[in-house]
Parts: structure tokens; sequence; C-alpha cells
């Protein structure tokens, strides 16, 4: 959507068309996609058959099941640690695959550079592991 | 772009980039030994953080020198240095020592003294100087988020009050929509544009565009862009609408965080919308209509009026205010009026008088807020986190020293004349005022300054003035060495500022003047 | 020329750092390291204005005028002030006078305050005191003179009031520096005119100005009026004397140095200094001198009957300062010039010889308490013994030839505004010296003999001991200086045949050139030699007078005449009620008026209550209120707020 969006004013740029040309495809692009969810939606209720049962029902989220009478129940900030940690590694090695690939071109350069990235991300990690914050218990 | 780069090549851009490295090894180092440290006791980080940050500022006068004055474009132009950004760095340098040698007593007094405080303040200002010393939208995003974040950490500092957790999610949660709202302006120029880099938007702006109408007509996107990219300027700078976080954060954050947030982040945002203004918004065809006026759409007549509306506002809810935190946010958003009303003249004017003039406040507010919520800090009762009049009561008693200081950056706020504020306001409403364009607005910021007089002077009451109730309340306050020195400095600064300003005038207005050498 | 660029601003440095070195490390020094960082910080300036003196001779005549820019301080419009120093013939001579007593004057603190527990503030004032008057006088515009003038004020404040314990001290010293501030008032004004009609404070365009008729006639008497005033604020002539007799509550080296050496000079040097202004304006002129005739005369008759040490000298004082004020009424500046230099010298040692009969008398000051002391502190005799010859002006020494040159100046310069006014000048002068001889020779013979010493306390008489050695060094080279100091000026009628000696004049004459034009001598110089040995008569039927009454124990005839003029004595005594007057007015003006009226009725009432609580107060107060109803805590809100912000700016800028 975006890129229809950004190509339509890139072209406008130059052929300087009117404002209705240049955004019909845009408000064509919604009207499909407002049609597309919602009918998909309208044809699972009308059409879709229909078995419900207990845990089908049962509230879901990210991983836990929530009971919902207990909603004060604690949870352990651990969890949302190695969640975040696992993030930045994450982010990581997706910053990695570019450079692996691009690695040739640059040369000696881009892997000094990705030795400061890394050893930045080391410190990181010493002062969480310092910290304590992978010991579970 | 990207092709074999010799080893030296890379050596050489690291140059010039030796005070942001310095900070950022400095911030891992200081992480690192705070971890690793055996003993609780951790006076000498705060002597290391201020020696790792004298490193940096000393790299930066020597960089000066180095560069040429037209600035230097590294990193694939991702980056760029010139005398600006140095000096704007310097100044944030400076504001991070004082920062620094104030919060190693006050942390010991709240007993967090931990290293985590100095590690996000040198990252921090890491994403400040970065932020300053850029062309590029998308790095500037990037280098105001670095900032923003450890900022928002920062002002959380002090877990047991709710108050300072309450002004960290408030600052996170609205400085993230606000980055957003950035964020899209700067998605919307890249739209049309294809391109994040400030002179190529500009050279695009001149060849396809003629007047404000014209754009509004065919591309309002860009209208919109610009105004997006303006809205996160505009919060945090705190501009009336978009201010309301500040009292509830500068009264919630610890005292000196509160103090280094008030100068830097108004500081760093002022620079790079300055620079943004410079390349980008004063292009002609964003600012006039066709018959050569200025347009009344364009977003010079939005600031105009958002000064007028933010010079009134923000002074008369000053008055009413008890904390005197609160009241310095608010005092906070009118000097950020003023320095808008100095961006404005310069986009109007032209002139080479108005050029050191934005420097030059941002120079003399430095020294008369830090000091001012240095010395707060120390008043500040224990475990109340929060200031408010009565506290003062008597002060003058307690500390003779510290009230003398406050006295002289109260009084270089209001702008009183041997102290440097008053040169800071002078110099930059007398170049709005001879532009002739701008007169009302001089009007105004003059009125409301009287205004001003009434809540800056009426602390200097509560301290001179008002005794304590009960005399066992009455006890010496011991100002910490480094505390001492700082405030110390800060007052000297702001009375040699208010003595001697014409040769750093000078020097600013040749700073700003590089911007023009092609 | 170079040296003297390059070299000039230590001067002014080097007190700034011995200030601001005892003033933030005092405390962490010995006492021996506290007074050598200042007198270093007296002396090297000193040392320095002694070679920039002979490279200034060396100059041509018409050059000995060298400014050294520092810095552009303020540049606002077509006021452009800068920061920079003068040094010619006048601030050369001031300067000289300032280090070089200065620095004796440290030593002599030395001695006198070696048992002070605040020994470093002491020499931090006294340096912020150097600094602020070499600052006064090598000042190269109004406005850089006029901080040096405030700054020797609060140094002379700190000082009166040094021991600030006490609470009549304390008081003293306010007392100084508010009379003081009326005179700055007056000072201020007249720079605003000034800066007003010439654009520019500095001194040379202001000559400039003043010559080429830019300045009128009725303008310059106005803006001299307003600098005379300021003038007898610093220099204590009436009306504004009062200060400088209470001002002796501070240390006595600090009345030597500044309540009798230099900065009660600072009028006389202020107005020498412009010169060129005061002379457009006859009528001025002939106030500052008829003023300055009146003060010598009445300070002269107050002394006759004081009976505290540092009193008698503090009138002695206003009343020399008043001859100063005479011949620069009468145009004669040099001469004025002169007899500063001259007083400086023995005026100071009598100062420091009071301090150290002082010291030897365990802090008595009261002269009846006193005599017979001939013997027992020889120094201080014979030193005061010289300095009050100086003062009396018998011929060879100092005070004679400056006080001479006065008195003659003042008979035989013609005046334009009133006829018999330059008869009248001399008859009064000649009066005060008369007076003068007569008050020092009292003081001197009750002090020093008249029989035995009177004091109550055996112990201590017991304990009268000559001063430590550089309390001693400082006085004898004072007292030199006072027995020669003249000699750089000998009078006309010598003059005439050896023009080399008189060198004093030939020295100052190119910078007063302009006045000598217009003040006309109308007499033959051949009279000063009778006029000379007229007042040189009446100084010594003074002396016999004084020593008739007071040389042996007191003589019932002193006490008789006291008696038989009661009303007299007692006016004399309670100094013409002037200080009562003065309370008195205030007590009305300021207390009462201010207090019943001002305060409570136009201040608390109307501005208070009425404007500031009432209308500005709480309406701006519930507009800050109701606006901030909108900071209500609310983060949605905040952020709602924002958001809708954009959409109106939006809205706006697209249609």
């Amino acid at each position: 959507m975006f890129k229809i969006f950004l190509m339509s004013t890139t072209e406008s740029l130059s052929k300087s068309l009117d404002l209705t040309t240049t955004y019909l495809p845009i408000v064509m692009m919604i009207v499909v996609a407002l049609i597309v969810a919602f009918g998909m939606l309208a044809l699972s209720i009308f059409a879709g058959p229909k078995y419900p049962s207990k845990a089908k029902e049962y509230p879901f989220e990210c991983g836990w099941l929530l009971d919902s009478k207990d909603t004060k129940r604690k949870h352990s900030i651990k969890f949302y640690m190695v969640a975040i940690m696992f993030l930045i590694f994450d982010l990581e090695i997706v910053f990695m695959y570019p450079w692996a690939i691009t690695f040739r071109q640059i040369g000696l350069v881009s892997l000094v550079e990705m030795f400061i990235f890394l050893s930045i991300l080391v410190v990181g990690y010493i002062y969480v592991w310092k910290k304590g914050i992978l010991e579970w218990d | 772009m990207i092709d074999n780069i010799s080893t030296i090549h890379f050596l050489k851009e690291m140059l010039y980039l030796i005070p942001l490295l310095i900070l950022v090894f400095s911030s891992m180092i200081i992480l690192l030994v705070d971890v690793f440290a055996e003993s609780s006791n951790k006076r000498y980080l705060a002597p290391l953080t201020s020696l790792f940050l004298i490193f940096s500022a000393i790299s930066i006068f020597w960089l000066y020198k180095y560069i040429p004055k037209s600035g230097v474009k590294i990193l694939y132009n991702m980056v760029y240095v010139d005398h600006f950004s140095l000096v704007i760095s310097a100044m944030l340098i400076i504001a991070a020592i004082i920062t620094v040698w104030i919060s190693s007593d006050y942390l010991e007094r709240y007993g967090i003294a931990i290293g985590e405080f100095y590690s996000l303040l040198l990252i921090s200002l890491t994403g400040m100087i970065l932020m300053v010393s850029t062309t590029n939208l998308f790095t500037m995003f990037v280098a105001l988020e670095l900032f923003s974040i450890p900022i928002y950490v920062l002002a959380g500092f002090f877990r047991v009050y709710g108050k300072s957790i309450e002004s960290s999610i408030k600052y996170f949660i609205s400085g993230s929509v606000a980055s957003a709202i950035m964020l899209y302006g700067i998605a919307l120029f890249y739209g049309v544009f294809g391109t994040v880099e400030f002179s190529e938007i500009e050279r695009h702006i001149f060849n396809h565009y003629d007047s404000v109408a014209q754009i509004a007509k065919t591309e309002p996107l860009l209208i919109l862009g610009t105004l997006l990219i303006m809205a996160g300027f505009l919060f945090k700078t705190a501009m009336i609408p978009f201010h309301m976080w500040t009292p509830d954060i500068y009264e919630g954050a610890p005292t000196t965080v509160t103090g280094f947030m008030g100068f830097a982040v108004k500081a760093t945002s002022f620079a790079a919308f300055f620079r943004v203004v410079v390349s980008i918004f004063n292009t002609p065809s964003l600012v006039y209509s066709e018959n050569g006026t200025i347009s009344p759409s364009s977003w010079i007549n939005v600031i105009y009026v958002l000064i007028i509306i933010t010079l009134i506002v923000s002074n008369l809810i000053a008055m009413s205010q008890r904390n005197v935190k609160r009241m310095l946010a608010y005092s906070s958003i009118s000097h950020a009026a003023y320095l808008m009303i100095a961006i404005l003249t310069f986009s109007l004017s032209k002139t080479k008088d108005s050029y050191g003039s934005l420097l030059f406040y941002l120079l003399t507010y430095l020294f008369a807020s830090i000091g001012a919520f240095a010395v707060l800090s120390i008043f500040e009762k224990n475990g109340s986190n929060s200031v408010t009049l009565e506290n003062l009561n008597g002060a003058s008693k307690r500390s003779p020293f510290l009230v003398a200081s406050m006295l002289i950056f109260i009084f270089s706020m209001a702008g009183v004349p041997p102290f440097g504020g008053f040169f800071g306001k002078f110099y930059l409403l007398k170049s709005a005022f001879v532009d002739g364009s701008l007169s009302t607005l001089v009007l105004i910021a003059v009125i409301t300054s009287v205004i001003g007089a009434f809540y800056y002077l009426r602390v200097l009451v509560f301290m001179f003035m008002k005794d304590v109730e009960s005399d066992e309340n009455i006890e010496t306050l011991n100002v910490p060495f480094l505390g001492k020195l700082a405030i110390a400095l800060s007052a000297i600064a702001v009375v040699y500022l208010g003595v001697f300003p014409n040769s750093l005038i000078q020097f600013m207005g040749e700073t700003i003047s590089n911007f023009f050498i092609k | 020329m170079d040296t003297i660029r390059g070299w000039l601003p230590y001067i002014l440095l080097f007190p700034l750092m011995g200030m601001l070195i005892n003033g933030i490390l005092g405390n962490y020094f010995s006492k021996k390291w506290i007074h050598r960082i200042a007198i270093a910080a007296v002396l090297i300036p000193f040392v320095i204005m002694t070679t920039l003196f002979f490279s200034l001779q060396s100059l041509p005549e018409e050059s000995r005028s060298v400014i050294v820019h520092i810095a552009s301080w303020i540049e606002v419009g077509y006021l452009k002030i800068s920061f920079s120093l003068l040094l010619d013939q006048l601030s050369a001579i001031m300067v000289m006078i300032i280090t070089g007593i200065g620095t004796l004057i440290h030593i002599y603190s030395v001695g006198y305050m070696h048992k002070d527990s605040s020994y470093s503030r002491y020499f931090t004032y006294l340096n912020l005191f150097i600094f602020a008057m070499l600052m006064l006088v090598l000042g190269s515009n109004i406005l850089m003179m006029f901080i040096g003038w405030e700054g020797v004020g609060l140094a002379s404040y700190l000082l009166i009031g040094f021991y600030f314990q006490e609470d009549s001290k304390a008081s003293a010293g306010k007392k100084a520096f508010i009379t003081n501030r009326v005179g700055d008032f007056a000072f201020l004004i007249g720079i605003f005119i000034l800066l007003f009609v010439v654009g520019s404070l500095d001194f040379a365009e202001i000559r400039e100005a003043s010559n080429t008729g830019v300045i009128t006639g009725v303008v310059a008497t106005i803006i001299t009026l307003m600098f005379f005033i300021g003038a007898t604020g610093k220099s204590a002539q009436i009306p504004l004397y009062v200060w400088l007799p209470d001002a002796m509550a501070g240390p006595t080296p600090v009345s030597a140095l500044i309540h009798a050496a230099t900065m009660v000079t600072a009028g006389i040097y202020m107005i020498s200094r412009l010169h060129f202004l005061f002379i457009l304006s006859p009528f001025t002129m002939s106030i500052i001198a008829i003023i300055g005739a009146l003060t010598a005369f009445f300070a002269a008759t107050i002394a006759l009957v004081q009976t505290d040490i540092k009193k008698v000298l503090a009138y002695s004082t206003v009343s020399q300062l008043g001859y100063m004020f005479l011949a620069v009424g009468v145009g004669a500046f040099p001469a004025a010039m002169l007899h500063l230099v001259t007083h400086a010298f023995f005026k100071a040692t009598l100062f420091l010889g009071a301090g150290s009969v002082i010291h030897a008398m365990s802090d008595e000051q009261d002269i009846m308490n006193m005599g017979g002391l001939k013997d027992k502190i020889k120094t201080t005799h014979k030193t005061f013994l010289f300095a009050t010859i100086a003062i009396t002006g018998v011929l060879p020494f100092s005070g004679f030839i400056s006080k001479d040159e006065i008195l003659w100046r003042a008979f035989a310069t013609g005046n334009g505004v009133i006829s018999n006014l330059p008869i009248l000048l001399w008859i009064v002068g000649i009066i005060t010296a008369m007076l003068t001889s007569f008050y020092m020779w009292r003081l001197y013979f009750l002090v020093f003999h008249s029989g035995q010493t009177r004091h109550q306390d055996e112990r201590v008489i017991a304990h009268i001991h000559e001063s430590p050695l550089s309390m001693r060094l400082a006085l004898w080279i004072l007292a030199g200086l006072s027995i020669v100091g003249g000699y750089i000026a000998l009078p006309h009628f010598i003059a005439h045949s050896a023009p080399i000696i008189h060198s004093f004049q030939n020295w100052l004459d190119p910078y007063f050139s302009t006045s000598i034009e217009n003040t006309k001598i109308v007499h033959s110089a051949s009279m000063e030699a009778i006029f000379m040995f007229v007042s040189w008569g009446l100084a010594l039927f003074s002396f016999f007078w004084a020593k008739k009454w007071y040389f042996k124990e007191k003589s019932i005839t002193s006490t008789m005449w006291a008696n038989s003029f009661k009303t007299v004595y007692n006016i004399l005594q309670k100094k013409y009620y002037v200080d009562e007057f003065y309370y008195w007015l205030i007590d009305i003006f300021i207390i009462k008026f201010s207090h019943k009226i001002l305060w409570r009725t136009v201040d608390f009432v109307l501005i208070d209550g009425f404007l500031i609580r009432g209308i500005i107060g709480w309406g701006t107060y519930i507009t800050g209120r109701v606006l901030s109803i909108f900071q209500n805590g609310n983060l949605q809100f905040y952020v709602i707020t924002m958001v809708a912000a954009i959409m109106a700016i939006f809205y706006w800028m697209i249609w």
C-alpha cells in the first residue's frame, strides 16, 4: 500500500496530475481492502460451521493462559528480561544478514565495524550477566 | 554508493567522531566498572565520568581548529561535523559536567549512587551530539531516540517515588507519540522527494515549487510533512500546546536530571531545528506566496502565533505555581518561546546582527538554568523530591553561598542587567526589533518578561525575607565540594557573560555565519 | 610605547590575582604567605610602574598618552564602551602614589594586624582596594572610572566595617557607603547627560567635544555640578563630608591608605582628569573653590577641639582636601595634584604614626590619656614630628611648597563670576593654614610632650613599646618622603630662575594645556614671596601659641579659654551639629515620611494592596489557575491536545 502511494506521489512530481487522479489508486486500494477484510469476516460468521467448546472460548495472549477471574496474578519479571534480551540478539542477526551479503564489497572496514557493534552488544551482555538477570532463581 | 574504501579513509573519518567515540566507550567503561566494582562505595564514578567528559571537550576544542569552516561530511553523508555542531556539543558537555558534579552527592543522599546514572547520561549526551551534527533526517531521528530513551529512564531514576516513575512513563509515552509524529513527517518527506538529505530536499523544493499556495494545492503532503517534523521539534522544545508533559516531568524527575534535560534537550532540539530551518524550511517557496510576501499559511506564521500563545500562557501559569520546579518548568517554556523568536528573526531578516543571538541565549540559559536546578537539588527536602516556595523560607540563613548563587541565576533568567540573561534577551529582542516585522512580538515578549520578573523574584522573596517558623529548622546546609564548584563556576559564568558579552556574541555570530560558506 | 602597551595590563592584573588568591584560598595559607602574596601584588605593579614611568618620560611630550585596548565591553548601537587603559602624565603620578604608598602600608599592616584572626580577609580587601583604585585612575573612559569609583567605595565600606562585630563600626561602614551613594547618584546623572550630549564616554572624545564647542556652557554647568556633587561624596567635602571622621572605625593602616592618601583624592583626580569640561563653566569652578575653602576652614575649626587622635587627623584630611578643591576651583590643577601628592606622604605618615601610638597604647585613642611618649617610642615620635612640620607648612618640608602654591594661585587667579572672590579665598586659606598649624602642634604636644602619660591603667603605661620593624620601616620611608617630596615642585619665584627644578608642573602641563590658557594669572610672581612669609609667620605664631598651652602639663589658660567661649567650644566639639541635623533630616524625611506615607499608604495600600494583590495579582493568578486546569495530569488528554493542535494547524496551513 505504501509502495503504491509512493509511486503515485513521485509520479506527480513530474506530471503534476490532478489531485483526484493522483490519489484515486489509494482510495480504490482502501475500498478493496475494506471489502476483502469485512467480507471474509462476514463470510466466516454467516457461512462457517460453529462448534463452540470451552477451550476455544478461553482468553488467549502471547503464550500464557489467562484466567479471566484471577486478573491480579503476578508474573515473574524475569520473563520480560529474557524476552528483551532475545529481542536484542534477534535484531543483531537481522542486522548481520545484509552485512554478510555486502561484506566482500566493503572489505576490511566492515569487519572492524561489525566487531565494534558486537563488542558493544557484548558489553551489554556482560552487564546483564553480572546483574544476575540470567539466574532464574 | 558502496565501494571499496581504504582503511585510512575510514580512520580519518573516525577522527571527526572522536568526541562521540569517547562518550560511547566511556559510557560502556563506566557500566563495566560499576558492575565489577567490589565495594559499595562508588564515589569515584563522578570524577571518572567528568574526566571522560573533559577529554571529550578537549577533543572538541581540538576538532574546532582542525576542521574547515564549511564543515565535514562523513559516513556516507550521514554525519556532518561543523563549527556549529561543535559549539553546541561543547555547551552540552559543559551541562553534563555540571550535572555530574551536582548529582554525585545528590544520588548518594538518596541512596541510589549507582553507575547506570552516569552511563545513561553519557549515552544521552552521545545522542544529543549526534543529533546536532547531522544533515540527514534519518540520522536525526535515530539520534533523537538515542538521547530521548536514556532521559526517560533517568526521569524515573527514583524508583521508590511514585512521582518519578509517573513522570518517566508520561515522558516515555508522550515522547514516543511525538517521535512517531515526527517519523511520519520524515516518511512523508522521503515519500515526496525520495531522499532524507537536507541539501537534496532543499534543491527539490527550490526547483519544483514556487509558493506556499502552490504547494498546498499540488502537494499537500509536503505541507503535512513540514508540520509533522515541526511538531516533533515543538514537542521537544515544549512550545504550547505541545508543552503539557513539561511541568509534570520537571516536577517528578530527580532535580539534577531536570536541570540537565531542561537545558540539554532544549538546546539539542533548538540546534537541530535551527539546522532544519536553515536548510529546508527557509526555502523561499515554503515561506512566501506568489507576490513575494510571507504567506499567511506558511510555517513562519504558525510559529509566530505559537510564540505569542506560549509567551502569554506560560508566564501566566507560572505565576500561580507554588512548586519551584514546576515554576521553573513553565519558565523554561517561556524561554523556549524566546529562542523561537531568535529562529524566526533569523529566517526573516538575514542580517548578520541576529546570527549570534540564539547561541548566546542558549549559553546564558545553560548556566542559569542548570545552576538554579543545582541549587534546588541541595535545598530539596530529603525524600520529597520536590521543592515548594515554603521550603525555601529562611534559606539565606541556611546557606548564604547557595542563596547568593540562586540570586544570580534568578536575576539572569529574569533578565536583570549585570547578568548574562539580560544580554541574551537584549541581543535577541534587539535583532528581532530591528528587523521590523517582529516588533509586535518583541513588545509582547517585553511585557511578558515583566510578568516573568514577578514569579522569579518571588523565589528570592521567600529565600531572603521569610523566616522559618521554628528555630530548629535552621540548620546550615553543607554544600559538597563538587557541587559548590559547579554552582560557583556557573555563577561566575553568568556574571562573566553579563559583563563581557561582546566577544562571545561575535564568536557565536561567526559560528552561524559559517552556514553560508559554500 | 610597546613596553607600556605590554606591561600596563599587569599593573591591574597583579592586585586582582592577589585578591582572588587570598580571597579564595587565604584560609589555607599561613599568615606569612598571606602577606607575602598581598605585598607582592602591590609591589610588583609599583616596580612595573616605575619602569613605565621612565619609558613614558622618554617619549616626546605630546605623545605621552598611551591607550591600551584590552577588550570591547559594551557595544549597543552608538554606545561603544571599551575596556581600555589610559596611561598619561596624570594617571602615571596617581599609579605611582597608589602602588608606592600602598606597598608601604601593606608592609606596615603586617606588623599592625599580626594578631588579627581575619588576616587573609584584611589583605584581600586591601588588594581589592588597590585593584579598584588602579582601575579608577587607569580607565580610559568615565564608565571604567566609575566602576573603580564604586569599587573603592565597596572596599572602603568593607574595611571601615572590618570589625563588624561591633555595631558602631558596622554602622560607620554603612554611613560611609550611603553618604557616598548620594554623591554617586549625582555622578551617574552627570554621566548620563554627558553620554546624551557627547555620545561617548571616552576621555579623548569628551575633550574633543568640549574643545569644539559641542558642550555648551549651561550643559557643562549642569554636568560639572553633578560630577562635583559626586566628588564631594568621595572626597568628603561639604555637605557630604560627614562619613570620613566616622570612617576612622576601620584599622588605622586603612585610614592612612584609603581615607587619607588615595581614595579620598579620587574627586580631585576626577576633576583634574575632566578639567577641560570643568573650565567650560566658570560658575561650577567658583562653586568648587568656595566649597573647598569653606570645607578647609570648618573642618580645621572642628579639628581644634577633637580629642580622638584619629578624629583630629580625619578632620585635618577633610580640611586638606578642601585646599585641593580650592586649587582645582581656581584652575590650578597641577597645584592640586602636587598637594595631593605631598598630602599623601605626610598624612599617611601621620596616620601610620597615630597607628603606632595606638598600638603602643594598647588601643587607646584619646589624646587626653596620652602624653610624654617622646622617649618611649622614638621612631614614631621623630617621624610624626617631621610629618607635622610638613603639614603645617614650614619651608624645607613638602607641605609648605604645595600649600603655598595653592594659596598663591587662589589669590592670583582672577574670577569672572565674583570679582572679590580671590582675596576672600586667600584670607580663608591663610586662616585655615594658621588653624592647621595650631591643631597639629596641639596634637603633637599632647601626645608626645605635656608631662607624664595620663592613662589611668598602669598596665597600659608599662606596656608602652615601640612598634615592630615592618611598621617602623614604612614610617621612616614615608617621613623621608614628606620631607623631600615637595622638591619636585619648587615655588614659582625660585623656579623661574631654574626651570628644570619645577619639574612637576612641567610634567603635568601638557595635560592641562587647555586650562592654562583659560585661567589667567593676574598678579606678578614676586608677590608670591611676600605671601609665603605671611603664611609662614602665621604658622609660626600658631606653633608658639600651641606650645604655650600644651607643651608642659595642660595649661590653665587653655581650659579658661574653653570655659569663656563655652558656646563656641561646644559647637566645635559637636562638629557644628551637622550629624544631628542630618539625622533629624533623615528622621523626618526618610524614616517618618517614608514609613507613614510612602510605605504604609502608597506602597502598602495603593500599590501592594490595590494594584499588585488586587488587579495584577488576583487577575493574573486566576487566569493562571484557569489556564492550568488543562494541566490535569492526564496523559491521554495531553496526547489528544497535541494531536488536536496538529490537526488544527494543518487545517490552517492548508486552507
